[in-house]
């Protein structure tokens, strides 16, 4: 359910801290302790989804890349060990193409057993046209000889499908996402508070995802194979989990029973900043897509008035909810790039998010945007600090661990 | 003050855990250690420092930045964990300050965490108990609020609401492994204060196996897990399958200080003293823990090194007095040295009653009874003791204590009562204290 959007009124910094399974609670030396200290074991890690990407693969626009990242903020340190995916969850693409608010088609990708921290695991993809495959994911297997230098052992491993044209890539890469969770945090804040210096705060211009990996798991698919019969495609990714979980000896985990939704993710801006009070939130994440999308309009019209947004951006923003929470893509729109350096409303023949999500669209200043009653406005935070790639899956290797040569640091 | 009657009827709810059902022995039988061989620790390790590294350098170039605030204050909790330095909870706490200090707690969930998990680590019960309050205001949905609020209300002696809350932490139907190992962990702890021995074990051999079915577990989570095991092994008196659970952890973490002292401890229970002292002086070399230096002191006075016992007991009181939060921590954990040892009695009554003002749990009240006993305060003696008593806790130092103060009473029967059923617990609960119930055991008989 934590995604980073939520981090954007919320400050929710971080669920996904708990990347290990573990936080204590407590303790002290202690033994010598006369209280219980467990460790503190938090949250679904691996079922909780970041971001959404979908956009047109800008070298073949006959392909559509759908991507979704989850448990994130993963330390280049840790990346030998972050190897794997739940193969407890279901990592599902909801796909809406007839115009409804309904998903017509579906893509669930699961994951197999992890015989070690360096062994790939199988994933198992399961496509709309009812054929399915099988692909490795990639896991890394030793640190670069220099930060961010890329080994051939820690090549991203794309498995193309040869009976459908499908390629898959799942395995860690340096967290796509750009924006200044801090700065924005705060401008919310004074915002809220109608505070005319709100817009000081969105001069920090630091990348709070800067440096930090995440778990990848990115399709290339034939538009013809996801489309229906408009051209417009929308796009929702959700995890799901068994409702029932058995045990094995030596402890693999079968589920059995339906499966339950545990997160869900599209346009990153509904939950977060559209929907204001707590338990509306977690009501919403508690829903389905399909579910009536008018049911959280009060909150965000209410949220748009509040901070005093003019009625034509408030219009614009819930406008983007009619037919429900998905990114919806024009699939006759042509895109050449993967939107680095753009902005919406600024940058001519932009065709990026709200439409789809390219990994390079500054999604925050579109939101600023609308924020800001269709006046531009930024973060400061303008590209990735990592390059993307020219082919799929697009996005960045992992930062690598530090370089046993460099100087320690002392505590802060 | 909760009567044992309400107590009794909260603990006969069939709380929880229909989840808890388990194959656990096979699976532990099972449990495959192959991930976690001594490169993969040493690998950790360093990934650990690296980490720490990594958020630090973070910080010094913003100093607003609270996402790395949060996830260090995580990471220092956990190598509080594995290592018992306390610095860890010093840098934590900071940490947790600095990340509060750039958003509130109200924009800053996990900060809120980390300062409602520090308190609690702190020992400042109260305190956290309020923070995880103001976590589920914010957060209903999810388990590890609940987890801080109920940890903290049982360390406060409140049972009855710490049980209501676990129960509202299980509606919450976290299928997770993490929510189930979160349960089962409360649970085992539950049934153990009701005496539910075999309860508690089937909960805690389930948690191991949750722990071990977890994607990418770590080294202390496994050994953690093993340990509690070991650790109610030794409570009920099973030597043999502590020392092998305690092994387990040490090979899933080697040098793991729980587990170091653990075997110790079962060593001296099985007689093997000059193990036990190796042991606990490799855990004092680890970690100079209270406990491990009074238990040291007394395994070199059974060993007839007077001098060296001597210097444990005065290295005791030395690392209780360190520091404030030292002082805060091991406020408890020194009077009872000092009633086990005959040592300042009036100082280490007032101490304890001091501290059951505000937490009132039912160990809090044994150590009441044990000090108000060698404080010459009888009658308050017998009062707290059967406070401790309440909830039914089979727990051989307590049953130790109320044979005593029993026998101080002149109630002679009662004494013999008690003292029979701590040695038929665990016969060798205490190096020391089990010798005197034996003996006190053995002059009631005649």
């Amino acid at each position: 359910m934590i995604n980073k959007f939520r981090y954007l009124i919320l400050g929710f910094a971080l669920m996904c801290l708990f990347a290990l399974p573990l936080l204590p609670i407590s303790a002290p030396v202690t033994k010598a302790a006369d209280h219980l200290e467990s460790p503190w074991v938090s949250k679904d890690p691996g079922a909780d989804i970041a971001d959404l990407y979908f956009f047109l693969d800008p070298n073949d626009n006959s392909k559509v890349i759908l991507a979704m990242d989850v448990e994130g903020f993963v330390v280049p340190a840790e990346l030998l060990n972050q190897c794997c995916f739940s193969e407890e969850i279901t990592y599902r693409f909801e796909l809406e193409t007839t115009g409804d608010t309904k998903p017509d088609k579906f893509i669930d990708v699961t994951f197999g057993p992890h015989g070690s921290r360096r062994a790939p695991q199988v994933a198992t993809i399961k496509l709309p046209n009812g054929k399915s495959f099988q692909a490795f994911t990639t896991v890394q297997r030793q640190p670069g000889a220099t930060p961010n230098s890329v080994s051939e052992a820690n090549a991203l491993r794309v498995t193309t499908d040869p009976a459908t044209g499908v390629s898959f890539y799942a395995g860690l890469t340096d967290d796509p996402f750009f924006f200044d969770i801090i700065g924005f945090n705060r401008y919310v804040i004074k915002l809220v508070d109608r505070n005319p210096t709100a817009k000081g705060d969105l001069t920090r211009a630091r990348d709070s995802f800067a440096g930090f990996n995440i778990h990848m798991i990115a399709l290339s698919i034939p538009v013809d194979m996801i489309k229906g019969s408009g051209n417009i495609i929308g796009a929702n990714a959700a995890t799901l989990r068994p409702k029932n979980g058995v045990r094995l000896p030596g402890g693999q985990v079968k589920g059995s029973g339906e499966l339950v939704q545990v997160d869900r993710m599209a346009t990153p801006v509904i939950n977060t900043v559209l929907v204001t009070s707590l338990a509306r939130k977690n009501e919403y994440n508690a829903t389905t897509v399909s579910d009536p999308p008018d049911k959280f309009f009060s909150d965000i019209l209410f949220t748009f008035r509040f901070i005093r947004t003019s009625d034509e951006a408030t219009n614009a923003a819930a406008g983007l909810l009619k037919m429900g929470d998905y990114l919806r893509l024009d699939t006759t729109i042509a895109n050449t790039n993967l939107g680095v350096g753009e902005k919406f409303a600024v940058t001519p023949g932009y065709v990026g998010f709200p439409n789809g999500r390219r990994p390079g669209d500054d999604t925050i200043d579109t939101i600023l945007y609308f924020v800001n009653s269709l006046e531009p406005l930024g973060d400061g935070v303008d590209t990735n600090d990592r390059e993307f790639g020219k082919v799929f899956p697009f996005f960045a290797q992992p930062n690598q661990p530090p370089r046993k040569d460099d100087p320690p640091t002392t505590q802060f | 003050m909760k009567t044992i009657f309400v107590i009794t009827i909260v603990f006969s709810i069939s709380f929880l855990f229909n989840s808890c059902t388990s194959n656990s022995s096979s699976s532990t039988k099972n449990q495959s250690l192959s991930s976690f061989s001594p490169t993969t620790v040493a690998e950790e390790t360093n990934t650990e420092e690296e980490t720490i590294r990594f958020l630090e350098d973070r910080i010094k170039r913003d100093p607003d930045d609270m996402i790395s605030y949060n996830m260090l204050g995580e990471r220092y909790l956990k190598r509080l964990r594995e290592t018992g330095n306390l610095t860890y909870l010093s840098l934590a706490e900071k940490a947790a300050k600095e990340s509060t200090r750039v958003l509130p707690p109200e924009r800053n969930i996990t900060g809120l965490s980390l300062m409602a998990l520090t308190k609690y680590s702190s020992h400042e019960f109260a305190i956290a108990r309020d923070e995880a309050e103001k976590l589920i205001a914010l957060q209903p949905d999810q388990i590890y609020s609940y987890q801080v609020l109920g940890d903290a209300l049982l360390e406060l002696g409140d049972y009855e609401k710490a049980i209501s809350i676990f129960k509202k932490m299980e509606k919450l139907g976290d299928n997770s492994p993490n929510a189930k190992f979160t349960l089962a962990i409360r649970v085992a702890r539950i049934e153990k204060l009701k005496g539910s021995l075999a309860k508690a074990e089937t909960s805690l051999l389930e948690a191991l196996d949750i722990a071990l079915s977890m994607k990418s577990p770590s080294r202390e989570l496994i050994a953690w897990s093993n340990a509690q095991l070991a650790d109610h092994y030794f409570s009920t008196g099973d030597y043999n399958k502590a020392e092998n659970y305690y092994q387990q952890a040490l090979k899933v973490f080697p040098d793991y200080f729980l587990a170091v002292a653990g075997l110790g401890q079962v060593k001296a229970a099985q007689g093997n003293l000059d193990q036990a002292v190796k042991q606990y002086e490799q855990a004092v070399g680890l970690i100079p823990d209270l406990t491990f230096v009074s238990t040291l002191g007394d395994l070199y006075k059974l060993t007839g090194k007077e001098k060296e016992a001597q210097q444990k007991y005065e290295l005791v009181e030395q690392i209780a007095k360190i520091s404030t939060l030292n002082g805060v921590l091991y406020n408890r954990s020194l009077a009872v040295f000092y009633a086990n040892h005959d040592i300042k009695p009036l100082e280490a009554y007032t101490q304890v009653e001091k501290e059951f003002e505000t937490r009132k749990d039912i160990y809090g009240a044994d150590a009441l009874a044990w000090t108000a006993l060698k404080a010459g305060k009888l009658t308050e003696a017998q009062t707290a003791i059967k406070t401790a008593l309440k909830l039914g806790t089979k727990d051989a130092k307590i049953f130790y204590h109320a044979g005593m103060i029993a026998q101080a009473s002149g109630d002679s029967k009662t004494a013999k009562n008690y003292l029979e059923q701590a040695l038929t617990l665990n016969p060798q609960f205490d190096p020391i204290q089990s010798l005197n119930a034996k003996k006190v055991l053995t002059q009631l008989g005649n």
